[in-house]
């Protein structure tokens, strides 16, 4: 266990901490969510205040291109149901600023801290800016997949920063399924891996149109995939240099999705024992987001009875980019993914595709907030390795495409062999609820960017209005 | 060796040369050409280039790492290479690809990486500071009477710093070229065409995929979608211009 750090508390620390302190109490009383912006301002009064703030005892980091906000929510809510009082940074942001805004929180006017547990979501790109002044007790990397190119470039560059900055104080708790990941800061030696044995629906080769790992990352030589549970994610080799996946620790090694449990072999403790848990809605990004967290608990010291017991009392992911409503027996269901991650968005329409019967799907891709600035124009490019291909299923009666990158969308989706008859194009919300035709299909669904929610609302709105006139009338 | 009757379209390393969604290129020619042949050369091929005349050969962007592996593949036909070139043989390097033809690569940490060497650029890689713009250039083919209209997006950790007297890919009336003090972007060298601009470059530009297919000999084929694309280029070369237009990211 790590000890509580105390920082240099000079000045312009002390002034630092007491106007950031007022920003964020007057921001309360104005009812507005602070956010980043203590940090920000207590960054530009002391700027190396994260340095010089005190640290509570343990900190733990959860990170990774996907999953890692579900992640690390679950572990608060699971940590939480057991007792332990912690500061999460839920409000504040996962960079610098809201890491700071966090502790500013858990802080007394004197810069101590309150509570001695924080965990905390960090954006991959910000190892670089907060791990030189806080180094945590354990970092969780969910996997290492390719983001938004126009801020993270490639997996290559975002692996190198990562490593660059981990601490070999830091225990790495690491997906051994994902190559990439598992593969992190070498120069650290305390490293945890977890690992899902094969299941039922894996499929032999990594899913798809363009894929992160394709050759061996130690040789370059060609690496043979033993099995696939999501994307890049599960067992393969190199037939050059033999360089294969790291043994788990933890290693998932039973799924009874009727009995909606998992096992797990801890082969890292003696005697290798195994322990069932419960989960709520299945699906294989789920199942890694609640085994992680279940991981990172064991290795913080809860014990496995104790996690098995929240688990069945209802601590489970939390759908916090799925939302479903029903009307007149029809499914209007909403499907977030982060905007320029083709591997979030194509598993978002992997999910859609896979739903059981007839489905209308409007696609709202393009950010709306990056659209309202008429001086910028997103970058389409993730466009095309997005598996747009998944659209073209026989259940899936009409698209709808609407926001401003529709007309980059459209031969898109031309190329992905969609029929044109299926594919309207709108401009607004309203326009795509109109261009919808609920009554003929079993379910609508949305898959769209995570800040066009409020477009997503209003159409789903407007659709539910006209499923109960066309309800009303029969 | 042999050259073909047949449209055959080499695109090299398609499992990692696709970043940034720069394999909509290759996406959109097969489209626009449904009876032409694809070779995908994989890591361990030998390229279809070392000992036939493919139409066109095509290397998309890729990351640092894999740059390095790719001079290192392509090192054993670089005479090859030089050969095609001089014969006119149709080649298109985009996003980062280019920068496996230049003379060196200078690392952040000062360190050097050779390169290829068929054109004479030196490529400063300045990790992590990161470049964004969009673009509109002239692209002048001898072939064409007026300018063809360029449109499209650059995202890079990278600078150039070309060697005199070379011709450029396209002169940018919008938007930084091989760095950020010339709007010359990319190199021509006969038919090779070298250029930094990311991503789906053929499906965002009609009249230089029209251009392309021209030159591999598809004159009669049909630009697949062509009023869906065109719509899209119509629309940037209006935005584009407008005063202080830059990338979200």
């Amino acid at each position: 266990m790590s000890n509580a750090t105390k920082g240099a508390k000079g000045p312009r620390f002390h002034l630092a901490m007491a106007v950031s302190r007022a920003a964020a109490s007057a921001l309360k009383l104005a009812r507005r969510n602070a956010g980043q912006m203590p940090g920000v301002i207590a960054e530009k009064i002391d700027p190396s205040f994260l340095a010089d703030v005190d640290k509570p005892a343990r900190v733990v980091f959860v990170s990774g291109t996907n999953g890692k906000t579900t992640t690390n929510n679950l572990l608060c809510d699971l940590l939480r149901d057991n007792g332990i009082e912690m500061i999460d940074n839920r409000a504040g942001g996962n960079v610098r600023n809201g890491v700071e805004s966090t502790l500013i929180k858990n802080a007394t006017i004197s810069g101590r801290q309150k509570l001695d547990v924080a965990v905390m979501e960090l954006d991959e790109l910000s190892f670089r800016t907060v791990l030189p002044d806080l180094v945590p007790e354990v970092i969780l990397v969910t996997n290492l997949y390719r983001d938004s190119f126009s801020r993270n470039a490639n997996p290559d560059f975002i692996f190198s920063v990562m490593s660059e900055n981990i601490s070999p104080a830091t225990k790495l708790i690491l997906n051994a399924d994902d190559m990439i990941s598992c593969r992190l800061a070498p120069q650290n030696s305390n490293r945890v891996y977890y690992s899902i044995a094969r299941l039922e629906d894996d499929s032999s080769d990594p899913q798809g149109i363009v894929c992160d790992l394709t050759a061996c990352p130690q040789c370059g030589g060609k690496l043979e995939y033993d099995y696939c549970h999501l994307r890049h994610l599960g067992h393969a080799h190199c037939k050059s240099c033999g360089f294969t996946n790291p043994e788990p620790d933890y290693e998932l090694v039973a799924l009874d999705c009727d009995a909606h449990t998992f096992t797990v072999c801890e082969r890292c403790h003696e005697g290798e024992p195994t322990h069932t848990y419960h989960f709520g809605n299945y699906s294989i990004t789920n199942l890694y987001n609640l085994f992680s967290t279940v991981v990172v608990a064991r290795e913080l010291g809860l014990s496995a009875e104790a996690i098995a017991a929240s688990l069945e009392r209802g601590i489970n992911v939390t759908a916090l980019r799925y939302t479903e409503k029903t009307v007149g027996g029809k499914r209007l269901v909403a499907v977030a993914s982060k905007g320029e991650n083709s591997t979030a968005t194509s598993v978002a329409l992997d999910t859609i595709r896979k739903e059981p019967g007839s489905k209308a799907v409007i696609v709202m891709l393009a950010d709306a907030h990056k659209a309202a600035n008429p001086k910028e124009t997103e970058y389409i490019g993730w466009y095309y390795q997005t598996d747009f291909e998944y659209l073209n299923d026989p259940s899936i009666e009409q698209i709808v495409i609407q926001g401003a990158t529709n007309l980059d969308l459209l031969p898109r989706l031309r190329m992905a062999n969609i029929d044109p008859a299926k594919l309207h194009m709108v401009e607004t919300p309203e326009q795509a609820a109109q261009a919808v035709d609920p009554m003929s299909v079993d379910s609508v669904f949305w898959a769209f960017d995570i800040f066009n929610g409020g477009d997503v609302e209003k159409s789903r709105e407007l659709i539910g209005k006209k499923i109960e006139e066309a309800s009303d009338v029969r | 060796m042999s050259a073909n009757a047949k449209t055959v379209i080499e695109v090299l390393y398609p499992e990692y040369a696709n970043q940034a969604g720069d394999n909509g290129n290759a996406m959109y020619l097969r489209a626009c050409l449904p009876d032409a042949e694809f070779i995908e050369t994989t890591h361990d091929d030998v390229p279809y280039f070392a000992e036939h005349v493919p139409s066109l050969i095509l290397l998309c962007g890729m990351s640092e790492a894999q740059q390095v592996n790719t001079i290192k593949l392509l090192q054993p036909y670089r005479e090859r290479l030089v050969e095609l070139i001089d014969a006119g043989v149709p080649m298109l390097f985009t996003g980062s690809a280019p920068e496996v033809l230049g003379t060196k690569i200078v690392n952040p940490d000062g360190s050097e990486t050779p390169a290829l060497g068929l054109l004479d650029f030196v490529t400063h890689c300045n990790i992590p500071a990161r470049y964004h713009d969009v673009v509109i250039g002239d692209l002048n083919a001898p072939e064409r009477d007026e300018a063809i209209k360029v449109v499209g997006f650059k995202i890079q950790f990278t600078q150039m710093e070309a060697g005199a007297g070379q011709q450029p890919f396209c002169r940018n009336e919008v938007g930084f070229g091989l760095n950020k003090q010339t709007s010359e972007e990319g190199f021509r060298k006969n038919n090779l065409m070298a250029t930094w601009l990311i991503g789906p470059l053929l499906p965002l530009n009609p009249d230089f995929t029209r251009y392309l297919l021209d030159l591999i000999g598809e004159k009669d084929a049909p630009l697949a979608f062509e009023e869906d694309v065109r719509a899209s280029y119509e629309e940037r070369l209006k935005t584009f211009r407008l005063p202080g237009m830059g990338l979200a990211y």
